[in-house]
């Protein structure tokens, strides 16, 4: 196996979920070439990618769908924070984790409608309110501890909850 | 008539304050472009998309400056320019703000 090559499998461990554009950047490579390289691994059955919201992720072989799904929403910072409140209370209101994690109900909304369609979190209306729990808390964790969000999503993520903050209805 | 820049280059000094504050507006709005469009990709919501248009005239203003002070732009288009850009930059906030309240109560989670 060439040096990139190898270079790249060892990024795909150790990141799952690693979108194109932060690998072409970790490895310090020709986008051209980290593209070949990268449909070698795969053709190989060393990477496995998956595109989501128009971005191709890679990962090693031996996440299911829903870890691939899970560990790409996780690297959002507003959505690992909504996770992480749901988990530590064991399950919440919605308005009351809106609160709790400090963002408009927008941008909470958002996250959870992405969070609720992956399987990460069940929404159930006991009465008028909405209540989340978490739907599969101990994958969830462990998940949490392994995927980083990157700078750049974390700057997105940023952005959109300052927006929403100050657009409270810009989501639709 | 020669813009700063561009008499600088015929011998004149720079004028390194501007330039330097053209070089940071530029890339400071840009950055705030990408992230912009960034996260219009996610939403693809019209507020949105006009706060993308507005940063857009925000990254303007120091193009507008930076061709004014190589001697492309006229001081006097240089100005209309500017001041059109400002025009637009906050028309389109008001437009983003408005349309948000448009939208007001629709299902939360």
């Amino acid at each position: 196996m060439t040096e990139a090559r190898a270079a790249i499998r060892a990024h795909v461990a150790a990141t799952p979920g690693v979108h194109f554009n932060a690998l072409v950047r970790a490895v310090d490579a020709a986008p051209g070439q980290v593209q070949y390289h990268v449909r070698r691994l795969e053709r190989d059955g060393d990477v496995v990618s998956e595109r989501h919201h128009g971005r191709t992720h890679y990962f090693e072989p031996g996440f299911d769908d829903w870890e691939r799904t899970a560990v790409s929403l996780l690297r959002r910072e507003t959505a690992r924070d909504v996770m992480a409140h749901l988990l530590a209370e064991d399950g919440a209101a919605a308005d009351a984790t809106a609160e709790a994690v400090g963002v408009a109900r927008s941008t909470l909304s958002y996250h959870v409608e992405r969070l609720v369609d992956a399987g990460l979190i069940e929404r159930r209306r006991p009465d008028r309110r909405v209540h989340l729990d978490p739907a599969r808390p101990e994958e969830t964790a462990t998940l949490l501890v392994t995927v980083e969000p990157s700078l750049r999503d974390r700057l997105v993520d940023r952005f959109t909850r300052l927006i929403d903050g100050v657009l409270p209805d810009a989501r639709d | 008539m020669d813009g700063p820049l561009l008499a600088a280059a015929h011998g004149a000094t720079v004028d390194w304050p501007l330039a330097l504050a053209l070089t940071l507006a530029a890339a400071l709005s840009a950055v705030l472009l990408g992230l912009a469009v960034a996260a219009f990709q996610r939403r693809r919501s019209t507020p949105y998309l006009l706060v993308v248009a507005a940063l857009a005239a925000l990254v303007g203003q120091p193009i507008a400056g930076g061709l004014n002070a190589a001697g492309v732009l006229g001081d006097e288009s240089h100005h209309l320019l500017e001041h059109g850009l400002d025009v637009t930059l906050a028309a389109l906030v008001v437009g983003a703000v408005w349309h948000a309240r448009d939208l007001a109560g629709g299902e939360r989670p």
